[in-house]
C-alpha cells in the first residue's frame, strides 16, 4: 500500500511498559515497540500469551492495569500524545476516536439492557442522533454488521443472542461513533471456527467500506492474514518481525515467525505439523542475548551473547535476528 | 510507514523472579503490620495481665475512686490510667477486660464458623430442597435484630459465659453460612470439581478435598471481619447490662460504668472505647488485606 | 474404521474384517435438557442436545467429533464420561453399559474412561499440588493412604510427569506456577494415571495459543502411538480433529450430518455444513463463505419436517430453494467407502467443494 502523506492515525514510538511482579520488582513486558498505522491502514499484532501484545494494546487504549506503567515512549493519535492526556480526555477519546472490540462477547455487553439501548448510547453520545434519525441509524448499524431482522434484534437482550451475533453487536457499537482507529483485541478467540471465519470476513469488509485504521491483536498468524496488510510479530516483549503480510508469510525473516508458520497444520492425506519445543522466557527473566535463542534451531554463539537489533530486510521488512541478516547463515 | 527504527536504548537490567518450591512468594514488606501489631499487642497484654498489674480489677476501694490518669493534674503513678467510680484500677480492668472480650469473641466464633461452614457448604453443594430450607432458616435468623434478641435471651436465661458465647455464636453463623453457600456454588461449577465427581469420588470426599480448601479464603476474610462484629455486640450487651455477670469485667461494662460519669471521670469510658475501636478497626483492616492478598492468586494472568 | 448405522436402519456400514475390536458403541443416543424459560417462569423449554446418534470407536483409533456451539458434541463427551445422564439409547464402553452404572462401578469406569477438559485454568484445583492432582484418579474414595501406596503413587506421578514432558521434580508445585500449555499437560498426565483405555479430549487445545497448541497435539499423538490408547476428540476446530483423528463425524444441532475417514471428508466432503467447516479453516480463501445463504431470520418460519441445516444452507440457496429441503429431514446414507452424509443433494455438495478449497500455506 502506498504511504499516506498525512500524519499517521496511530504512531507508537519506543513504547516500553513495565509490570510489578511478585517479589516487588518490575519487569519489562513491552520493550521498545514502535509501529505506525496510516489512515485506512491495517496492522496485525501477533504473539503468544505473555509476548506483550495485549499490554501494548492496553497502553494505547489507556487501560493498563494498576500494576503496569509506561516507562518510556510515545503514543500519538493523529499527532497528539495520548500518554500526556488526562484520564478525562482519554475517556472522551475512547469510543469516539478510538474504539475497541474485545475478546469476550459474553461480558462486553451489559446483560440488563436491550441491544437497542446499548447501541443507542454511542449513537446518541458521539453523533448526537435522536428520534427518527436514531431509529434509522440503529437499523443501518445492524445491517452493516450483517445482523438480519434488525427490529427484532433491537428488542432482544444479550443472552438471547449467540456468541457470533454478540460480537457483531459489539462491533456495531464500536463503530457507532465513527472512530478513526479500531482496536480489535483477540476478537475471535472465544468463537467457534465457522463464526470466527465469518467474523473476520466481516471485519475486512467493514474496514474496506468505512476506512478506519485497524489494529488487530491475535495469537494466531492466520487470523491476520486475510484482514491486515501489515503484521508485527512480538516475542517476549520485543518486536521480532515487521513487514507486509504477503512478504512475512512467504519469506519469514525470523525463526520464531517461521516456527509459527510451521506450526500451522498442513492438510494433505494426513495432517502434519511441526511444533516449537520449549516455551517463552518468563516475564522478568534476565536473559542475555536473543530471547528466542534457547528454542531456536538456528542459534549460534553470537545469538547467545548479544541480542540483535531490529534491522531491515528490504522494502520495509524488518527482523531481529543475526542469522537472517544479509551476511547471516540462515537462508 | 515502516515500523521500528534501530534503537540504541540501553536495556534495563532486570532481576529474576525466582520461583519458590511450593506456594507463592510472599513479600514481607507488604504485610499489614499495623493491624497485626495492634491485635498482637492486645492479645499479649491480655495474656500477661497478672504480670502487668497487681491490682484486682474487681476489688472495690472507694477511697481510691475517680483518680484521673497520670498525666492529668491530680493523677499519680498508683493508677496510670486512673481509677473508676468504685476505685478500681482502670489499667487493670482494661487488661483483664481484654481477656474476657477476646475469649468471648473467640469461642463465639468457633461456634459460628463450625455451624456456618458446615451448613453453608452442605446447602451449596447438595442444593435443591436442603439448600432452600437452610437458606430460609438463615433468612429468618438474619432478619432478627441481633442486639434485641441477645438482650431478651440474655435476660431470660440469665447471664453466664457459656450462655453468652452460645448466643453470639448462634446469632453470627447465618451470615457465614450464606456467604459460604455462595462460594460453594461457584466452586462446585469449576471443572476440577466436575471432574472429581465424574470419576466417582464420593460427595463427601469432594467436599473435603476440593470445596472446603477453596472456600477457606472467603471464610478467613469473613472470620476476621466477624471478630470485630462479635466484640462490638458483646460490648453493647454489656453496656446494656445484659452481658456477663457482675463478677466479670469487659470493655463494654467499663463503658457502661463510665457513662454516668462522663463529666467527672471522662477516662473511665474513654479507654475501653478506644481499645474497642482500635481492635475492631484492626480486624477489619486485616480482613481487607487478606481478601486483597488472596485475590490475585486465584486470578490468572 | 468407523461404522455408523443410520438412524432409520438404512445403509448400515459393516466393519471391515481387519478392524480392531470395538471399544465404544453408541446406539441411538439422545439427550434432552430442560431449561426454564425465565427466572420466574414455570414453562420449560426442551432441547434435544443429542438426537439419535450412532457411533463406534475401535480400539487404538481416534474418532473426531467436530461441530459448532450447540452441536451436541460436548454433551456426547459428557455422557461417555458419565457426567451427564442420557435420555434414551445406549452407550457401551468395553462391553459395559454405562447408563446403568452404580456408584461402585463408577470407580471401575473411570479407570477405563478418562477426560481432558477444555479450560486448563478451572480443571485443576488451585489449592492442590500438581502431584496430588495427577494422582487423584488413583486415590478415588480415599483421603489417606498407607506408606506403600504413597510411595507407589509418588513414583507413578513422577513417571507421568516425565511422559508429558514436565520435570518430575515439580510435583510439589501449584497450578498457578504453570502456564496454560503446561497445565494442559498436567491434565493429560492426570487422565493417563489409571491407564485408561479411552480418553475423551474435550476441546483440548481451544484455550491455548496456536504455538502451544501444536506442542500439545504432538504430545497427544505421540502418546497414542506409544500407549495405544483410544481417543474421542471433540473440537470446533476441524484442524485439531484432523490432526488426531482417523475418522471424523461432523455434528450439527444434535445430529451427525457426515461421518467417514478423515481423508474422505477433506477430499470429497458431501454435506454443506462440512463444506462450511472446511471453508472456515485458516487457509481457506473465503470464497465459500461469501456464498449467499437463506435470508430467513428465525427458525420458526421453517416447518418442523425441514432439514435442520436448511436455515443456513448455502447449497439450498444455490439450488434455488428445492422443496425437498423443507419436506424431509435427510437421514445418513452412504456416499463412499465407510463414508456417510445426511443431505438430499450430496452430489451437488461435492461440486461446491471446489469453493471450499484450502490454499496451501506458504
Amino acid at each position: 500500500m502506498t504511504d499516506v502523506a498525512a500524519t499517521p492515525i496511530l504512531e507508537v514510538i519506543d513504547l516500553t511498559v513495565s509490570v510489578r511482579i511478585p517479589g516487588g520488582r518490575r519487569a519489562i513486558v513491552v520493550d521498545n515497540v514502535s509501529f505506525s498505522i496510516g489512515a485506512g491502514g491495517t496492522l496485525g499484532l501477533v504473539g503468544e500469551s505473555g509476548s506483550g501484545k495485549t499490554m501494548t494494546s492496553l497502553a494505547i487504549m489507556g487501560l493498563l492495569p494498576p500494576a503496569a506503567q509506561v516507562e518510556a515512549g510515545r503514543i500519538l493519535l493523529c499527532g497528539e500524545n495520548l500518554l500526556t492526556k488526562s484520564s478525562r480526555d482519554l475517556q472522551r477519546i475512547r469510543g469516539k476516536r478510538i474504539a475497541m472490540v474485545l475478546q469476550d462477547p459474553m461480558t462486553a455487553l451489559d446483560p440488563s439492557f436491550t441491544i437497542r439501548s446499548q447501541l443507542s448510547e454511542p449513537l446518541h453520545q458521539h453523533r448526537h442522533l435522536d428520534g427518527r434519525q436514531l431509529d434509522s441509524a440503529l437499523v443501518t448499524a445492524l445491517e452493516q454488521v450483517h445482523l438480519s431482522g434488525a427490529k427484532e434484534r433491537l428488542r432482544q437482550y444479550p443472552h438471547q443472542l449467540s456468541g457470533g451475533m454478540r460480537q457483531r453487536v459489539t462491533s456495531a457499537i464500536a463503530l457507532a461513533g465513527q472512530p478513526e482507529l479500531l482496536i480489535a483485541d483477540e476478537p475471535t478467540t472465544a468463537l467457534d471456527s465457522t463464526t470466527q471465519a465469518r467474523y473476520l470476513l466481516l471485519l475486512r469488509e467493514l474496514q474496506a467500506a468505512t476506512g478506519f485504521a485497524l489494529l488487530l491483536v491475535a495469537h494466531d498468524l492466520m487470523v491476520v492474514r486475510h484482514v491486515c496488510e501489515r503484521v508485527l510479530v512480538m516475542y517476549s516483549s520485543r518486536v521480532v518481525e515487521d513487514g507486509q503480510v504477503a512478504q512475512v508469510f512467504s519469506r519469514p525473516q525470523h525463526p520464531y515467525t517461521r516456527a509459527l508458520l510451521d506450526a500451522i497444520p498442513t492438510i494433505g492425506d494426513t495432517v502434519s505439523l511441526r511444533s516449537i519445543e520449549g516455551q517463552a522466557p518468563d516475564i522478568g527473566d534476565n536473559l542475555i542475548g536473543c530471547r528466542f535463542a534457547p528454542r531456536c534451531p538456528y542459534a549460534r554463539d553470537a545469538c547467545r551473547t548479544e541480542e540483535p537489533d531490529l534491522t531491515g530486510r528490504g522494502s520495509g521488512h524488518l527482523a531481529r535476528c543475526w542469522g537472517t541478516e544479509p551476511e547471516g547463515w540462515i537462508t | 510507514m515502516a515500523g521500528g527504527v534501530t534503537t540504541a536504548h540501553p536495556r534495563p537490567r532486570l532481576t529474576i523472579a525466582a520461583e519458590t518450591a511450593a506456594g507463592p512468594r510472599r513479600s514481607i514488606r507488604l504485610m499489614p503490620w499495623l493491624p497485626i501489631g495492634v491485635i498482637g499487642f492486645f492479645v499479649l497484654v491480655a495474656i500477661a495481665a497478672p504480670l502487668l498489674t497487681s491490682y484486682d480489677p474487681l476489688k472495690i476501694n472507694l477511697v481510691d475512686r475517680l483518680h484521673p490518669p497520670i498525666w492529668v493534674n491530680g493523677g499519680s503513678a498508683d493508677h496510670i490510667l486512673g481509677s473508676d467510680g468504685f476505685g478500681r484500677d482502670e489499667l487493670a480492668r482494661l487488661l483483664y477486660g481484654a481477656r474476657v472480650s477476646f475469649l468471648v469473641a473467640a469461642f463465639a466464633l468457633v461456634i459460628a464458623v463450625a455451624l456456618g461452614l458446615s451448613l453453608g457448604v452442605i446447602a451449596g453443594y447438595v442444593g435443591n430442597t436442603v439448600d432452600a430450607m437452610l437458606m430460609r432458616l438463615v433468612d429468618i435468623l438474619l432478619a432478627l435484630p441481633t442486639i434485641l434478641v441477645a438482650l431478651v435471651v440474655a435476660v431470660a436465661v440469665g447471664p453466664s459465659f457459656q450462655n453468652l458465647v452460645l448466643l453470639l455464636g448462634l446469632l453470627i453463623w447465618p451470615r457465614i453460612a450464606r456467604l459460604i453457600r455462595g462460594e460453594t456454588i461457584v466452586v462446585k461449577k469449576q471443572d476440577y470439581v466436575r471432574y472429581s465427581s465424574a470419576i466417582g469420588v464420593p460427595g463427601w470426599v469432594v467436599v473435603v478435598r476440593h470445596v472446603i480448601p477453596n472456600v477457606l479464603p472467603t471464610l478467613l476474610v469473613l472470620t476476621t471481619l466477624e471478630i470485630g462484629h462479635v466484640i462490638l455486640v458483646e460490648a453493647s450487651l454489656s453496656f446494656l447490662g445484659a452481658g456477663l455477670p457482675a463478677s466479670s469485667v469487659t470493655w463494654g461494662k467499663m463503658i457502661a460504668d463510665g457513662r454516668a460519669l462522663v463529666a467527672t471521670g471522662w477516662w473511665i469510658a474513654l479507654f475501653p472505647g478506644l481499645a474497642i475501636t482500635a481492635t475492631v478497626m484492626s480486624f477489619n483492616s486485616l480482613g481487607d488485606w487478606i481478601r486483597d492478598y488472596l485475590d490475585p492468586r486465584t486470578r490468572h494472568l | 474404521m468407523i461404522a455408523a448405522a443410520a438412524a432409520e436402519g438404512t445403509g448400515s456400514v459393516s466393519p471391515a474384517p481387519h478392524d480392531p475390536p470395538e471399544l465404544v458403541r453408541i446406539r441411538d443416543l439422545s439427550v434432552r435438557f430442560r431449561t426454564r424459560r425465565g427466572a420466574f417462569s414455570r414453562t420449560t423449554d426442551e432441547v434435544m442436545a443429542v438426537d439419535g446418534v450412532n457411533l463406534t470407536i475401535h480400539q487404538g483409533r481416534t474418532l473426531g467429533l467436530v461441530g459448532g456451539t450447540g452441536s451436541g458434541k460436548s454433551t456426547i463427551a459428557h455422557v461417555v464420561m458419565g457426567m451427564v445422564g442420557l435420555t434414551s439409547g445406549s452407550v457401551h464402553v468395553a462391553g459395559r453399559d454405562i447408563s446403568r452404572i452404580s456408584g461402585a462401578e463408577r470407580l471401575a469406569h473411570q479407570r477405563l474412561v478418562q477426560v481432558v477438559l477444555q479450560d486448563p485454568y478451572s480443571s485443576l484445583n488451585p489449592r492442590m499440588t500438581i502431584g496430588d492432582i495427577i494422582a487423584e484418579p488413583l486415590t478415588v474414595g480415599r483421603l489417606r493412604m498407607d506408606a506403600t501406596a504413597h510411595r507407589e503413587r509418588r513414583s507413578r506421578v513422577a513417571e507421568l510427569l516425565d511422559v508429558v514432558g514436565l520435570p518430575a521434580n515439580r510435583a510439589a508445585r501449584y497450578p498457578h506456577q504453570f502456564s496454560g500449555g503446561q497445565r494442559q499437560r498436567i491434565a493429560i498426565a492426570r487422565a493417563l494415571a489409571p491407564r485408561p483405555r479411552l480418553i475423551v479430549l474435550d476441546e483440548p487445545t481451544s484455550a491455548l495459543d496456536v504455538s502451544v497448541r501444536a506442542q500439545i497435539l504432538t504430545l497427544l499423538k505421540n502418546l497414542q502411538d506409544e500407549l495405544g490408547v483410544t481417543y474421542l476428540v471433540i473440537s470446533h476446530d476441524l484442524v485439531t480433529v484432523a490432526y488426531l483423528a482417523s475418522e471424523v463425524a461432523v455434528m450439527h444441532l444434535g445430529r451427525i450430518v457426515e461421518v467417514g475417514p478423515m481423508a474422505s471428508l477433506f477430499r470429497t466432503p458431501r454435506h454443506p455444513y462440512t463444506l462450511e467447516l472446511l471453508a472456515s479453516m485458516p487457509g481457506a480463501s473465503g470464497a465459500f463463505l461469501a456464498q449467499p445463504r437463506p435470508s430467513v431470520p428465525s427458525a420458526a418460519s421453517l416447518p418442523a419436517t425441514a432439514c435442520r441445516y436448511a436455515i443456513r444452507c448455502a447449497l439450498r440457496t444455490r439450488l434455488g430453494d428445492p422443496e425437498r429441503c423443507v419436506e424431509a429431514d435427510p437421514a445418513l446414507r452412504p456416499v463412499g467407502s465407510h463414508h456417510e452424509a445426511a443431505c438430499h443433494f450430496t452430489d451437488d455438495a461435492a461440486d461446491l467443494a471446489v469453493l471450499a478449497d484450502v490454499e496451501p500455506t506458504a
